[in-house]
């Protein structure tokens, strides 16, 4: 529109500078490039502070519309029904802006997160008042947003939602090319699928396999452990290639004491080549007391390397007998490495008084034999007893 | 020779812009991307599911802290996290830190294999509490080294988690630092090396009990400055770098780092002045000749707060000390520059530093000197010379308001909307007033360096945190 009015006033100003030499008509660009970032960025922040202000704004007044009333249905041990909560909060959802419904679902999954702390929460009522807030519709449909990042986190918030989720409109993100998307929608499928929630846990989960996948993986697992009976986790691993997810499954099987597997783990045990994959077998066979795998973790611990020598210490530790109890003190007497030492100290500890007794004796031993460091370190493994450790 | 260095003085501060521009790009995707990457969710997993939370080692140095430990240590112990261990290294403090210490968290003696993993000066003796409060706490006594890196090598020797946080007593972190900063380490399939934050004045805070209630900015002059200068660094120059894997540095006074790979590259040296960046590149260089994929990662939010310079004569101390380790680091680690065999460390890192952090004040100084002789001499073209002025000062200033703006869109830490204005106010002024100050100090701490002056670790008055205590005032390391 003012196009004419622009060129004028860029002819003028170009014909100021018209007789200089190239940089300088360069840097006229640059000066005025700068400019203009400065402005921008001026303007932009008066915006973005104007923007906080109003949010604020609304979020006080949704919060003092709706936090008391969503707190009592949610506390109340009598259900509610949907147009009953509809008539107490007052609310007309069809009605709604995008804004409210969003700040009305951080409002009500607050106070479902403080009464399921504080007290016990009814469910019934909590899923009444998505109902009548109009949330899981809304929610539903702001899944099939186009951008990625927007859509991932309307997927978390689906998840803490925790109201079930339509596979449907899941599976556009469950298999897209976005790895942090994709992940986020598989974590979502098997937290909140009904008919086969664990499918993508039998197919490897994701070729992208992270410390924090396995972080929410785990508090999906014991939200399902919750729910039900978990299957025979061991599966999963067959089909996978990925040390990090069968780690990972590995981990779990110790945590949920799925003692059913350890006979199996006890076989894997040769054919895994990948050291640390060997290690964590180790420790979820200490950690399910499989008292049977004692005779074979000693007679590998000479041939294995450092880390999974380490992993049989801490797993002889739990497994608490004769047996291992003589193994750890032969071990204790023959390695001149501090760690191992240490490690085995410790181990030796876990046996109770028998143990005690060991390392007793074994501090005798290093007194006479004035072994001055030896005995600092015996020192140290008994006062972890009374001092607390992190 | 005129023309030459006209042009020479021109294309440095145009290269420069150009890269400012890059890096607020990439730092713009990068702090969106990370934003939405991780949600409060996220934490609280690390917070409810105890069992998969990794652990982490803070590891504080103090030398005659007096005045701020007890907050200090009280802060650090009541994070929120599950699985972590404050290491408080007393570098041989001649005031009453140690004995405060003992008497405030009931420590006492405790017999421990101590291995020297890394060098250091001899440990006496380790303190640990009966008491539950406090049984996160180890106190290292050892003999003073003179140095910050002495003593961290003393914490790091006694670290038993994979991950340590490299901080000072003077800094006081936000509650939930740590499950902030190790969501990249477990978010990421390459291994994590380190992991940096964004670091800002606690000056003008309040705080009570170790934790900051209120953030404001500054209001002394100097650390108001060092404010809008730091978020610069931390928010557009680190983040942008992220991107391209190629942070130059992880801030000495809070920055994750992976114990192990800190030891197999020998630890912190107590010979630098720049004992972060040092550390930083050597663990790069151990990486690359070991041929192991790594990564350094940059969380955009502010988790810690350090006390700025409050004056002239603190920040001249600082700076100089800046400025010696800059000139020590370049000639110590001369051997990655330009040098195929360290990637990204030898032809970007290295360059960078040199050409932009490095050369930026000799070149800033020569050329004050150089528009003096035109000058007198006669031979600026005002009609021009306003232009290259402005075009000079743009520079800065463009940078530092989008700075703002993107702290504000992070998280709005002031209360007030008119504070950040503040901040942009005077960015303004800081290419007029605080920046010629901070050449100055630099090239000071070059000439130091160069004439190898015996150099004197910089004296910082605390102010300390408890209002209480503030007027007892003592004289610190900085």
């Amino acid at each position: 529109m003012y196009y004419d009015f622009y060129l004028y006033y860029l002819s003028y100003l170009s014909s100021l500078y018209n007789g200089y030499p190239l940089i300088i008509r360069m840097t006229l660009v640059m000066v005025m490039v700068l400019a203009v970032i400065t402005l921008c960025g001026i303007l932009r922040l008066l915006f973005i502070g104007y923007k906080i202000n109003k949010e604020e704004r609304r979020k006080n007044k949704t919060k003092q519309h709706f936090e008391e009333k969503l707190d009592f249905v949610m506390r109340n041990k009598a259900n509610y029904d949907v147009e009953e909560i509809q008539a107490l909060l007052d609310y007309d959802a069809s009605k709604a802006k995008k804004w409210k419904l969003e700040l009305v679902t951080d409002l009500v999954l607050s106070v479902k997160n403080t009464v399921d702390r504080v007290s016990s929460l009814n469910v019934i009522n909590y899923k009444n008042c998505l109902e009548a807030l109009g949330l899981t519709r809304f929610w539903e449909k702001r899944m099939r947003v186009t951008g990625i990042d927007r859509r991932r986190e309307v997927l978390q918030i689906v998840g803490e939602i925790d109201n079930g989720v339509n596979s449907g409109v899941l599976s556009k993100s469950t298999f897209h090319k976005d790895i942090q998307l994709r992940k986020t929608a598989r974590d979502l499928y098997t937290s909140q699928d009904t008919y086969n929630p664990f499918r993508f846990m039998e197919e490897n989960f994701d070729e992208a396999f992270t410390q924090l996948d396995k972080l929410r993986l785990h508090a999906t697992l014991i939200k399902k452990s919750n729910e039900g009976k978990l299957p025979n986790l061991l599966r999963w691993i067959n089909n996978s290639k990925n040390p990090n997810y069968i780690i990972f499954v590995l981990r779990e099987i110790g945590f949920f004491k799925q003692y059913e597997a350890s006979t199996t783990l006890l076989t894997l045990l040769d054919k895994q080549e990948n050291k640390d994959v060997r290690a964590q077998i180790v420790i979820t066979l200490g950690e399910l007391d499989y008292f049977e795998c004692a005779p074979v973790l000693i007679e590998r611990f000479a041939l294995e390397n450092s880390s999974v020598r380490e992993a049989i210490i801490r797993a002889l530790g739990n497994l608490k007998d004769e047996q291992t109890l003589t193994f750890l003190v032969e071990t204790y007497q023959s390695t001149e490495d501090v760690n191992i030492k240490l490690l085995v100290a410790r181990s030796i500890k876990c046996h109770g008084e028998k143990g005690q007794q060991m390392l007793n004796q074994l501090k005798e031993d290093a007194r006479s034999a004035a072994k001055e460091k030896e005995n600092v370190l015996l020192d140290q493994v008994f006062s972890e007893n009374i001092f607390v450790s992190a | 020779m005129v023309y030459f260095f006209t042009y020479l003085i021109y294309f440095y501060a145009t290269t420069l812009a150009i890269f400012y521009i890059a890096l607020l790009v990439m730092s713009y995707f990068k702090t969106i991307r990370y934003r939405y990457s991780y949600t409060k969710r996220d934490e609280n997993y690390l917070i409810n599911f105890p069992e998969e939370a990794p652990g982490i080692s803070i590891v504080a140095p103090a030398f005659n802290e007096e005045v701020i430990i007890s907050d200090s240590v009280n802060s650090l112990l009541n994070l929120d996290y599950p699985t972590f261990e404050v290491i408080i290294v007393n570098d041989g403090s001649k005031d009453r830190t140690l004995a405060i210490l003992i008497e405030e968290f009931e420590l006492e003696e405790v017999p421990y294999y101590y291995v020297y993993k890394v060098y250091c000066r001899p440990v006496h003796r380790i303190l640990r509490s009966k008491n539950p409060a406090y049984s996160k706490l180890i106190v290292v006594d050892k003999e003073n080294g003179g140095t910050k890196a002495d003593a961290m090598n003393a914490g790091v020797n006694m670290a038993q988690y994979q991950y340590f946080i490299n901080t000072d007593v003077d800094c006081i972190l936000a509650k939930d630092t740590l499950s902030k900063i190790i969501l990249p380490v477990l978010d990421s399939e390459q291994h994590v090396i380190a992991v940096g934050a964004t670091m800002r004045m606690v000056n003008s805070c309040s705080i009570d009990k170790g934790q900051i209630t209120r953030v404001r900015p500054p209001k002394g002059l100097i650390p108001l400055f060092q404010e809008t200068e730091y978020l610069r660094s931390y928010l557009v120059a680190k983040m942008g770098w992220s991107m391209l894997n190629a942070i130059p540095n992880v801030s000495g006074g809070f920055g994750l780092f992976d114990t192990q790979v800190v030891v197999s590259a020998g630890g912190f040296d107590s010979a630098s002045h720049a004992e972060d960046m040092d550390m930083t590149v050597r663990m790069v260089a151990y990486m690359r000749e070991n041929r192991k994929k790594y990564k350094i990662a940059q969380c955009p939010y502010s988790l810690c707060w350090t006390e700025g310079p409050p004056n002239i004569k603190v920040l001249n101390r600082q700076r100089t000390r800046w400025g010696r380790g800059m000139l020590q680091f370049i000639i110590d680690h001369r051997k990655f520059f330009l040098n195929k065999d360290y990637g990204r460390l030898g032809f970007l890192v290295m360059p960078y530093i040199v050409f932009f952090e490095f050369l930026a004040p000799i070149i800033e100084f020569t050329g004050f000197l150089f528009l003096l002789f035109l000058l007198f001499t006669h031979q600026v073209n005002f009609d021009t010379f306003w232009m290259m002025l402005l075009y000079a000062y743009l520079i800065g200033l463009s940078v530092s308001i989008i700075t703002v703006s993107y702290d504000l869109v992070l998280n709005k830490l002031y209360k007030n909307f008119w504070e950040y204005l503040k901040l942009v106010l005077f960015s303004a002024f800081e290419a007029i007033i605080y920046h010629p100050l901070v050449v100055v100090f630099t090239l000071r701490g070059y000439i130091q360096y160069l004439t190898k002056r015996n150099f004197k670790w910089g004296q910082m008055t605390r102010q300390g945190f408890s209002p209480s205590k503030n007027a007892n005032t003592a004289n610190n390391n900085v």
